[in-house]
């Protein structure tokens, strides 16, 4: 666990409650976004951990921001010490694009901030990661917005320049570190519709009471916190989970399946105010909605550990999800 | 705090459990089934489990323990879950008895209980719930007054597994009428062969016979024979939830479905829903068991994790009927039969989210501390 957590969540907490319209700059200037990269690479120091910590808290608050993208992208570069001001995205692909003598043609769909961000960084399976210069004439952006307000462009590259990140991590790293950071963005916002929700009903009466004292209320209430704990458990295992034994796929299928539950059950609580533009649960829900199948859904991570564990066989799974990396390579 | 099996001392173990129960098996001394730990029931092989120190592993080895910790313990409950092993007869006594005798009895009864469990010669069944008290357990109408040398019982228990093998009873009383209904509880153990115990049979709908109603006419329990404190067992019986309700058997009763799942998943290269549906039933498995171990850790740290054995509980039997509902998604249920593991396993689902409290009142018992909190 994280030795800062505490202080770097109130941190985030009283950024929150600042109120200021320009959160990321704040982000910025205060080098949250470069937590978890080295001091002497141009990084914040910390870990991973301390980084998730600044995700889930800011996710929290409803709080929609390039934290993940800008962190994971800065973390790529920072391995070819070419860290540089301004906001670099990611994408993942499925496939290597086809470059020609280091241009690319090529159609993105959902990329994240594409139009404020300055730099983008590919990662394809079976290449080092690219980066394109967003600011090349070469580049048109059409704005799109995903469910939750914020920006999954469409990038239009007809010939643009890319350079390859020599020494970064591959696809499968990245995706692995995307997969965890999106758990903690998840969570953060789950607990944050959990608390919302739980001050709603003992404060809102009904019938002369709160409306919590109504069991089925009550009872909606205690799903809510099952699927918390469901979810917290599995983000503390994927924290300290070997690279690739499917602890990604756990994290991400968990925490989404809270999040619909938790999403559903929030407004079914709140009633009417909760689908009000001025009520802030929806920034909450809406993210929830975003984001636990953002990168990749819910149905795909649960189909690639499924056909792993097929493949794998009893023994394989059983072995896989009792035993530390150093248990595995004993017992093959 | 490290949660995570398959330290040296846990892969150890595991590899002793699993060689143990492979031999039994290949031998055809047992059959996997589903809901083993309520439903096999073998002497012998729960005393092979002792004569290896594989019963009893957290108690001091003073009693016949290994000293071993919570975490260490459920590595090996959950390997013998996995295989589907015969585990009944020292299940219950191993699992709550021994830790409640240990925690609140005095010295002479840990001296006469404790290490007749570690050995697997005392086998037990739960006296809690009654006709008139399931899930409303302070509502127990079974009385133990205070007379010479000890207590005089009278009352009647049901559902309770396991009765017509048991050696010992642990037994939840009311010993003086008070206030509230939860002041006023005792706790007890007492002898099956005492004068005044009878047990009657019941049935269950799959033609098996494991509950059964327990009388208790005039039935004299030693004065010794009290756990902790007269009028305070209600306390002592809430902790003793959190081991009840905290371990692996709440997400594993139908792990042999799961087993012929993954199976069948491998068979059905081209069923991308089957995979689906099994990759998400394999991130449950694995979180559930985080949170075992979590609840492991919390005992080894000395605390009773009430709330979060609860939740595991009530996340645990959901998930033990998923895998059983996800078999239908295959062709392992065209007309299942009735000993398959499909079927077995069907049968016995209904208790699943009934026994060690059900999950309307587990959902309650969150609510009521989210309420507080």
């Amino acid at each position: 666990m994280s030795q800062f957590a505490d202080e770097l969540r109130s941190l985030v907490d009283d950024l929150a409650a600042s109120g200021k319209p320009d959160l990321w700059d704040s982000l910025v200037e205060l080098d949250l976004p470069r937590v978890g990269i080295a001091e002497e690479e141009g990084g914040s120091g910390g870990s991973l951990d301390d980084l998730l910590v600044v995700v889930e808290s800011l996710a929290g608050h409803g709080i929609g921001v390039p934290i993940v993208e800008a962190s994971t992208a800065d973390w790529i570069l920072s391995h070819a010490g070419n860290l540089v001001d301004g906001l670099t995205t990611v994408l993942l692909l499925d496939e290597k694009p086809e470059s020609t003598s280091g241009t690319l043609i090529a159609e993105l769909t959902a990329v994240p901030w594409a139009r404020d961000a300055a730099r983008l960084v590919l990662c394809a399976p079976g290449t080092a990661p690219l980066v394109v210069d967003l600011a090349h004439a070469s580049v048109t952006v059409r704005p799109v917005d995903n469910i939750a307000g914020e920006p999954r462009d469409t990038v239009l590259l007809a010939g643009t320049p890319v350079t390859v990140v020599a020494g970064a991590p591959e696809h499968a790293e990245v995706r692995e570190r995307l997969a965890l950071l999106w758990s903690a963005a998840v969570l953060g916002a789950a607990h944050g519709a959990y608390r919302l929700t739980r001050t709603y009903v003992s404060e809102r009466e009904q019938f002369g009471a709160p409306l919590l004292r109504i069991p089925a209320v009550a009872g909606n209430l205690a799903r809510m916190r099952v699927q918390l704990v469901q979810a917290d458990a599995a983000l503390a295992l994927a924290r300290e989970a070997a690279p690739d034994t499917g602890a990604a796929e756990i994290v991400r299928i968990t925490t989404a399946a809270a999040a619909t539950e938790i999403a559903q059950i929030a407004h079914q609580l709140h009633g009417a105010m909760g689908i009000t533009e001025e009520y802030p649960l929806h920034r909450l829900t809406r993210r929830l909605w975003a984001w636990r199948d953002a990168v990749a859904s819910e149905r795909h991570w649960a189909e690639s550990l499924g056909r792993r564990a097929a493949e794998a066989g009893e023994a394989g799974v059983w072995t896989r999800i009792t035993a530390t990396a150093a248990a595995i390579d004993r017992e093959g | 705090m490290d949660h995570t099996p398959g330290t040296d001392s846990c892969a150890a173990l595991r590899a002793q459990v699993r060689e143990l129960t492979a031999e039994w098996r290949d031998a055809g001394r047992y059959t996997p089934r589903s809901d083993s730990w309520l439903r096999s029931f073998d002497l012998e092989f729960s005393k092979e489990l002792a004569a290896r120190g594989l019963i009893a592993m957290t108690y001091p080895e003073e009693f016949g323990g290994a000293g071993r910790t919570n975490v260490e313990r459920l590595a090996v409950t959950e390997e013998l879950l996995r295989a589907g092993a015969p585990v009944a007869a020292h299940w219950i006594g191993d699992r709550q008895i021994g830790p409640a005798i240990l925690r609140h009895g005095t010295r002479a009864l840990q001296e006469e209980i404790v290490p007749r469990i570690a050995s697997g010669e005392a086998v037990f069944c739960l006296g809690m719930s009654e006709p008139e008290a399931g899930s409303d357990l302070a509502s127990v109408r079974t009385t133990a007054e205070r007379v010479e040398g000890g207590w005089l019982v009278n009352g009647h228990k049901i559902w309770t597994t396991q009765a017509h093998h048991a050696t010992h009873a642990y037994l939840l009383a009311r010993t003086s009428r008070e206030e509230r209904k939860h002041d006023g509880l005792s706790e007890f153990v007492l002898d099956m062969d005492a004068e005044g115990v009878s047990v009657t049979p019941i049935v269950d709908l799959a033609g098996e016979h494991h509950f059964n109603e327990v009388r208790f006419e005039n039935v004299l329990v030693p004065a010794h024979r009290l756990i902790g404190e007269a009028g305070k067992g209600w306390k002592q019986v809430v902790e003793q939830l959190s081991f009840e309700r905290g371990g692996a058997e709440r997400a594993l009763s139908s792990y042999p479905v799961f087993v012929e799942l993954i199976a069948a998943a491998a068979r059905d290269e081209g069923d991308r829903e089957l995979h689906a549906l099994l990759g998400s039933l394999v991130a449950r498995l694995a979180v559930l068991r985080r949170l075992c171990f979590e609840v492991a850790g919390a005992m080894d740290a000395g605390q009773a994790p009430v709330q979060q054995a609860a939740a595991l509980k009530f996340l645990g039997n959901a998930f033990e009927h998923d895998v059983i509902e996800a078999l239908r998604r295959t062709d392992l249920c065209q007309d299942p039969a009735f000993d398959s593991a499909f079927g077995q396993a069907l049968l016995a689902s209904p208790a699943f989210s009934l026994r060690g409290g059900a999950a309307e009142v587990l959902l309650s018992l969150i609510a009521r501390q989210e309420a507080r909190s």
